[in-house]
């Protein structure tokens, strides 16, 4: 009950969206707060940058600010801010490919990429998972990060990228195959790894 | 049940969007095959994984950077500018009020204001009163749209308060007024010495 209080008394983003359209640029202040993990999580997960993924953050939410007379009240806020920060990762992301990455910087055998993500596995679960999104196709990373991260419906998603649910759907569960026969490498790999440190 | 289910029912039981004879139907399945059963306990794995993802924290002072990012005075000028247009349609809604006052004051052959005015005279009253606010706007589409774009323009650059732009727009209309008045007083004029 009390904490039900708590949340009737806290501005709905709604709102604040309004009093910042009335003039109040401060109330916006509020709208980064609540938002700032998402957009920083999403960002860092697609560039892999700690600077580069604020500095995109920074230029979501000036983005947010700047558009906030085209928000439409009929999709929940979240999904507004998420499909900029979208579309801000993946524009920054192709940019940065035609600008800086050689060719040579993709190639890498499957079996060294294999062998880093073993001993992340040792190291620390959560690092392989990471590791194991940073190497997926740019579009299916997005996914797995609106959907498992952010909480985000198909649905949602689909409004948040501008693809059909049914091409949500698929690239998700190609996604989740991918993840999934990585993991099965990294636990064969974790398997032979012990059986070594048994002979040994 | 074939694999090839089993494998869409394990997304679905992720997912927790199964029914449950689905559910019963794809355990006894895993009882009968292996393959199928590690794929689902990796499925899971995989999944519990990817849920327990971290929210990542952006450094101190992330807040001040984007607020010292952003125009502040964005929201207001685009109100004062609607407060500027506002006060602009008043002053013409005010010229073409006069303007129309001057049209029936200084018409000399329909200005029995106080006489009862015969059918054949109302109707031509009426024509007339037509016909001069017609003409009105077309001369002000026509000859007078660039005046009031540029009228418009300056009004919106410059960052006056409503009232001053108001009183701004009713200096310019009285100038106008005042000329008007005058050509029509010479027109006026002109006529009675011709006649």
């Amino acid at each position: 009950m009390r904490d039900k209080e708590v949340v009737d008394l806290q501005q709905s983003d709604n709102d604040i969206v309004k009093e910042v359209l009335q003039g109040k640029a401060d109330a916006f202040c509020e709208l980064v707060t609540r938002y700032k993990r998402a957009i920083f999580s999403l960002c860092f997960r697609m560039v892999q940058n700690h600077q580069e993924a604020e500095d995109l953050s920074q230029e979501v939410f000036i983005k947010v600010y700047q558009n906030l007379g085209k928000y439409d009240e009929a999709f929940k806020f979240s999904t507004w801010i998420l499909k900029i920060a979208t579309n801000t990762s993946i524009d920054y992301l192709r940019k940065k490919r035609v600008d800086t990455i050689p060719l040579e910087d993709g190639i890498e055998s499957k079996q060294e990429m294999a062998s880093a993500e073993s001993i992340y596995f040792h190291q620390d679960n959560k690092m392989a998972i990471e590791r194991m999104i940073q190497e997926l196709p740019e579009e299916y990373r997005l996914l797995i990060i609106l959907y498992h991260q952010q909480g985000l419906s198909y649905k949602e998603i689909s409004d948040s990228v501008n693809i059909p649910m049914s091409k949500v759907k698929n690239r998700l569960h190609r996604a989740r195959n991918i993840l999934k026969d990585k993991l099965q490498v990294i636990k064969e790999e974790e398997t032979q790894w012990t059986a070594k440190q048994v002979q040994i | 049940m074939d694999c090839k289910t089993s494998s869409d029912l394990m997304l679905k039981s992720i997912e927790k969007d199964i029914d449950p004879v689905q559910q019963a139907d794809l355990l006894k399945h895993f009882e009968v095959c292996e393959a199928c059963r590690e794929e689902f306990q990796l499925l899971a794995e995989l999944n519990n994984m990817l849920e327990g993802l971290e929210m990542l924290q952006p450094s101190e002072g992330f807040e001040s950077r984007v607020m010292s990012s952003i125009d502040h005075g964005l929201y207001i000028e685009k109100k004062e500018n609607r407060r500027a247009l506002q006060a602009l349609a008043m002053s013409i809604g005010i010229y073409l009020t006069i303007l129309l006052g001057f049209t029936l004051g200084t018409d000399n052959s329909y200005s029995s204001w106080f006489r009862l005015p015969s059918l054949m005279q109302q109707l031509s009253w009426i024509s007339v009163l037509a016909e001069g606010i017609f003409i009105r706007i077309a001369i002000m589409f026509n000859y007078t749209r660039s005046l009031y774009n540029l009228l418009f323009r300056l009004i919106l650059k410059f960052s006056f308060g409503s009232v001053y732009v108001y009183l701004f727009g009713l200096l310019i209309l009285t100038s106008l007024l005042v000329i008007i008045n005058a050509t029509l007083f010479r027109i006026i004029k002109d006529d009675k010495e011709v006649y």
